[in-house]
């Protein structure tokens, strides 16, 4: 069985040599998710951008459903696109202070007019109600829907980027450090609400951070990237475990658990 | 982050005109701006005299009740011209200013979201045009497209729209990194309705700022460019071709200069005002314009 996405020696070199990411290969399973920790300036960020096709890779490939995402342009991967969606950082920087939530979350299901998730089905012509019933699944009331993002707290901004992430309900979800800056109190609440999720959507996660915890809480199996090379790749439970690469144990020693 | 209060709201999102009213400065420069706008609507259907009829045995009077300002060296009405120059003077900054943003913002907008070849050659433009002085420049495109008032706007925008293009760029090439930005491309968005949903908001405000400062130094080129000739051409009235023709008389009869002067004076103080206040007043709510 194909896995739902393939990385084949993916390499990524910006402007001023900055190797960010040197030959990187894994696969995601359906239904998995799969963690990858690194430190800051390890090259998550690009992976998840070569992934999102907001950056080309110099070299490698990326298969989607055995479909080479990497080379697809205009139509094709705007077509493709739909089933990946992501979440980002900060979520403060991720959503348009400007545009009322409502209008933000139910943008992806603007731009594909064809797709008709189940959840929404019947309601898919109305866009306040779509938007009501997403952000219901993500633990905010209708009363968030005509606020902007200054009149949010930051758990309840990252929780409407979560349930603008599965408007188009994507087979895979990018999750670039989704808790790293939010309230520590705030953060199990989001890891919960995603994990949850992934049952009741039936989506892949990539959930990128260098909080080895909240990796081992959310993944199958765990990646880890040091200076732009995967160096260990192991199913969760193994974290532990003697034989683990040296810079892994580094990382599940120096944090507490 | 504490979840965000009610009272938090509502000082966080101000009225727009209770902001306009507690800031003074910007209240007097729409005031005095306002009054410019009424008196150029409404002059011409109420001046006293007709601002084109020359009266060579009323000459250089002094203000009477028949001429409110008294009248020039060809025995015209000053206070007609000026009501009636206004229209002219403040019709065609407003046509520049329009235009400019009309040309600077898409330019600035493309120019910054393509990058590229498109992105160096629109770049490579904008730094010619902004290496020359813009009066210099403006005056040697007026004189070299011959005095008439389709070209006097011309040049004035063809000097102008360059700095709201490298404005406008400036924003969007630090804007589109950002991760709203990059997560409607992955909600897929189109180019287009990232450049109009999500960025062109972003730069209305500095804009506005910029056409507000700019009204002012417009006018000046107009009237600077009528005073050289090359403007608005006698008989007609326009606030700096009066300037022109009171200069002989500067010696004797100062007021021929003085009245248009103080007029190009008050609007350009009042834009100036406006734009002040504006910038201010974004400045509050978004720290980082
Ligand atoms: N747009 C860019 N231009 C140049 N260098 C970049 C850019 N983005 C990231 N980098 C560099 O690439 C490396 C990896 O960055 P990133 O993928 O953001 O790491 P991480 O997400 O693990 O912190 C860093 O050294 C960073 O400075
Ligand atoms: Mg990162």
């Amino acid at each position: 069985m194909t896995p739902l996405l393939e990385i084949n020696r993916l390499s990524k070199c910006y402007p001023g040599r900055v190797n960010a990411l040197v030959d990187v290969s894994f696969s995601l399973a359906e239904g998995e998710c799969l963690g990858l920790v690194g430190e800051s300036g390890s090259g998550k960020s690009t992976l998840a951008k070569l992934i999102l096709r907001l950056e080309t890779p110099d070299q490698g490939e990326i298969l989607l459903d055995g479909a080479p995402l990497h080379a697809l342009r205009g139509r094709a991967l705007k077509n493709a696109r739909k089933h990946v969606q992501v979440i980002f950082q900060d979520p403060t920087a991720s959503l348009n202070p400007r545009l009322p939530i409502w209008k933000t979350v139910i943008e992806p299901l603007e731009n594909y007019p064809d797709v008709s998730p189940s959840f929404l089905s019947g309601i898919r012509h109305a866009k306040r109600q779509m938007a009501a019933v997403l952000l219901d699944k993500v633990g905010l009331g209708p009363d968030v829907l005509d606020r902007v993002p200054a009149q949010l707290s930051g758990g309840q901004r990252q929780r409407v980027a979560i349930a603008r992430s599965l408007s188009l309900q994507p087979k895979l979800l990018v999750c670039d450090e989704p808790t790293s800056s939010l309230d520590v109190s705030v953060q199990a609440q989001i890891l919960n609400l995603l994990k949850g999720l992934k049952n009741d959507f039936n989506m892949s996660y990539l959930f990128i951070s260098h909080d080895i915890a909240a990796v081992h809480f959310m993944s199958d199996r765990i990646a880890v990237l040091k200076k732009g090379r995967l160096v260990d790749v192991f199913a969760s439970g193994q974290l532990f475990e003697t034989r683990r690469h040296p810079y892994t144990r580094q990382f599940t020693n120096c944090q507490p658990m | 982050m504490k979840p965000v209060t009610a009272e938090g709201k509502m000082s966080m999102f101000p009225n727009p005109v209770q902001k306009w009213v507690r800031k003074p400065l910007l209240l007097i420069g729409t005031g005095m701006l306002i009054s410019v706008l009424l008196i150029s609507l409404v002059g011409p259907f109420l001046v006293p005299n007709d601002p084109l009829a020359v009266n060579m045995s009323e000459r250089l009077q002094p203000p009477s009740e028949k001429y409110p300002l008294g009248t020039d060296h060809m025995g015209r009405c000053l206070f007609s011209r000026l009501a009636v120059g206004a229209q002219t003077t403040l019709g065609i900054t407003a046509l520049v200013i329009f235009s400019v943003i009309v040309i600077g913002i898409p330019v600035g907008l493309i120019s910054g979201y393509a990058g590229g070849r498109l992105d160096a050659v629109l770049m490579r433009i904008v730094d010619g045009l902004i290496a020359f002085p813009e009066f210099v420049l403006a005056i040697a495109v007026a004189g070299f497209l011959g005095p008439s008032l389709i070209n006097l706007m011309l040049s004035i925008v063809l000097v102008k729209w360059v700095r709201y293009a490298r404005v406008v760029r400036g924003i969007v090439l630090s804007e589109r990194e950002k991760e709203y930005v990059l997560a409607a491309r992955v909600g897929g968005c189109s180019s287009w309705k990232i450049l109009y949903r999500h960025l062109l908001p972003q730069i209305l405000s500095p804009v506005l700022v910029l056409a507000a400062l700019d009204v002012g130094t417009v006018i000046l080129i107009i009237s600077s460019l009528s005073y050289l000739g090359l403007g608005i051409q006698p008989p007609n009235p326009e606030w700096g071709a009066m300037l022109n023709d009171g200069r002989s008389y500067f010696q004797t009869f100062p007021e021929l200069m003085f009245y248009p002067g103080s007029a190009i004076l008050w609007v350009v103080l009042a834009c100036n005002l406006i734009g002040d206040g504006l910038r201010d007043a974004i400045h509050e709510t978004d720290p980082t314009f």
